[in-house]
């Protein structure tokens, strides 16, 4: 399963040199093997899967083809409602969060014959960026035993990067699905805030969540992306505009592009090799042809601080019940997250809610007005041991926290695509990441730049050692 | 530092942000401006034209002839 990408798969099946029950059964027993250490998985639905993919197998053989994923074996994260299935977003309680109907995505993407392998580890309630996580075990960093995985979206992360899935689902208010894909060395897409439909899925903050997808190319998370979005009735913030031909503009090159790179904040005490690392990246970039200029974001940290107040505030609102009436079973720090959030004033909560509108304008305007793209860090530094990322009290970690997520959040605010993808590895093996920001709903050049980069980095073939 | 009085500090930082960022913030600023910053920042490539680039194209180029973001009216 490790040499697989959705697309080579998807083709492969295809073209009957596989079947969709192989494709599973590959990934079942890489969970069997690895799972027990990397802790991706929550809940794996072997039989269901099975069954599935068997179905799919007799249709190929009566010549019928659910779609472009007709067979490829997926996993999603924890709190995408799925029924059958539980919901734990990563609490205690196995079915925390139930929907009237399967999640929008996982349902399109099913429609397009994907099978559903499971569901994933995740940060409990999807605060927290390390993929630390008390009730289901802390998910583990592929790449080097005992270094964060990310989160929230932690298990999808490690089960793209260990092969025990194709893709996944991720969600991402403040870098959920961009800071696991920097860590596994994974792609991972925060599409525009209403690109993709998040009926089904468990809100956190519904001013800055979004869901996407997360994958082991920028192919296959354009595949996926395609599926995906688009206009749902059953989710009003998603976006009437129609989606673009996100696969079909990936091989048309990047030479000519505008690449902005970020004079102010982004590149502020990072780590000496990731910095390094991106800045190789800007100019593989370059070397294919693209304009290099730079640009001051206008505002990043006072962004940051919107978000902040936004996601605490709707946070508090949407887990009111479990803190208040089960507060033993949430871990100190999401807890005092939470709390936070409680006190938090109206009037500072509408206040931001306003800024955020100005400052989203203000981003576009500026950024945009003789650049196509951004391209910054995503991570600040390689992923931390995970022992060291959750020790102390809360408000240290608290601070930890929300330093690793600084370059990942301010996107959130301003509701613009971004592309978390590998540029690299340190010395010690740990992943270096950067992310291609584009303009609203603009997910085809974002994707275009990053296919571009990919293939000529050639990072795609590095696998982890898992034995 | 007690777990209340960090949370008293974290929480004044944050108000303290929001109320410098906010002090010249229009009388007509209002949330769904937000909604239409993002429908109004798309407004340039089409999904057929960034799907017709070719190799060396300047169509995303600086001078490039395309609409640019509306400016802001305060």
């Amino acid at each position: 399963m490790m040499d697989w990408t959705i697309v080579s798969l998807a083709a492969a099946i295809r073209q009957g040199k596989l079947s969709a029950v192989e494709a599973v059964t590959a990934c079942l027993e890489q969970i069997d093997r690895h799972d027990g250490q990397l802790r991706a998985f929550i809940t794996v639905d072997a039989e269901g899967a099975l069954a599935r993919a068997r179905a799919l197998d007799a249709d190929a053989a009566a010549g019928r083809w659910q779609g472009p994923l007709h067979g490829v074996p997926l996993a999603y994260k924890d709190l995408c409602y799925i029924r059958g299935l539980p919901t734990s977003c990563g609490t205690k309680t196995a079915e925390y969060f139930t929907a009237e109907h399967d999640a929008t995505a996982v349902h399109r993407l099913a429609a397009a014959g994907a099978v559903t392998l499971g569901k994933l580890n995740m940060t409990e309630l999807a605060m927290g960026p390390f993929g630390d996580n008390a009730h289901h075990g802390h998910a583990k960093n592929p790449w080097r035993a005992g270094h964060a995985s990310g989160g929230s979206s932690s298990g999808s992360g490690v089960a793209v990067a260990a092969g025990m899935a194709l893709g996944a689902l991720g969600t991402d208010t403040g870098g959920s699905i961009r800071l696991p894909s920097a860590c596994c060395a994974i792609a991972g897409l925060k599409p525009t805030y209403g690109r993709v439909s998040r009926a089904g899925v468990m809100p956190l903050s519904w001013s800055n969540d979004h869901v996407g997808p997360m994958a082991r190319s920028v192919h296959d998370v354009a595949l996926l992306l395609q599926v995906i979005a688009g206009r749902d009735p059953l989710d009003a913030t998603s976006s009437a505009r129609p989606a673009a031909d996100y696969a079909g503009a990936l091989e048309h090159g990047i030479a000519g592009l505008r690449v902005a790179v970020p004079a102010n904040y982004f590149f502020h005490g990072l780590d000496a090799e990731m910095g390094a690392g991106v800045r190789r990246a800007i100019g593989v970039l370059e070397g294919l042809g693209a304009q290099i200029s730079e640009v001051s974001v206008p505002e990043p940290d006072v962004m940051s601080d919107v978000c902040n107040v936004i996601s605490r505030c709707e946070g508090a609102a949407t887990h009111t019940r479990l803190v208040r009436e089960r507060p033993e079973e949430v871990q100190p720090v999401v807890r005092a997250r939470i709390d936070l959030g409680f006190r938090i004033s109206a009037h500072d909560y509408l206040q931001a809610l306003r800024l955020r509108a100005r400052l989203a304008r203000r981003f576009v305007r500026e950024v945009f007005a003789e650049a196509d793209v951004l391209a910054v860090p995503a991570i600040p530094e390689p992923a931390p041991l995970i022992a060291d990322a959750i020790a102390g009290a809360p408000e240290e970690v608290a601070r930890r926290q929300g330093h690793f997520s600084r370059l990942t959040r301010p996107f959130n605010g301003f509701g613009v695509p971004a592309l978390a993808l590998p540029c690299g590895f340190t010395e010690a093996g740990l992943p270096l990441a950067f992310q291609i920001v584009g303009r609203p709903f603009d997910e085809a050049t974002v994707l275009r730049a990053g296919h571009a980069y990919e293939q000529a980095a050639g990072w795609l073939r590095r696998r982890p050692d898992l034995d | 530092m007690s777990d209340a009085k960090a949370q008293q500090v974290a929480l004044a930082q944050l108000s303290a942000a929001i109320e410098r960022a906010a002090v010249d913030l229009g009388l007509g600023e209002e949330p769904a401006r937000f909604i239409q910053a993002l429908e109004e920042g798309a407004d340039v490539v089409e999904p057929q034209a960034s799907a017709e680039l070719a190799p060396g194209s300047r169509t995303l180029g600086k001078d490039a002839d395309r609409p640019r973001a509306r400016r802001e009216r305060r």
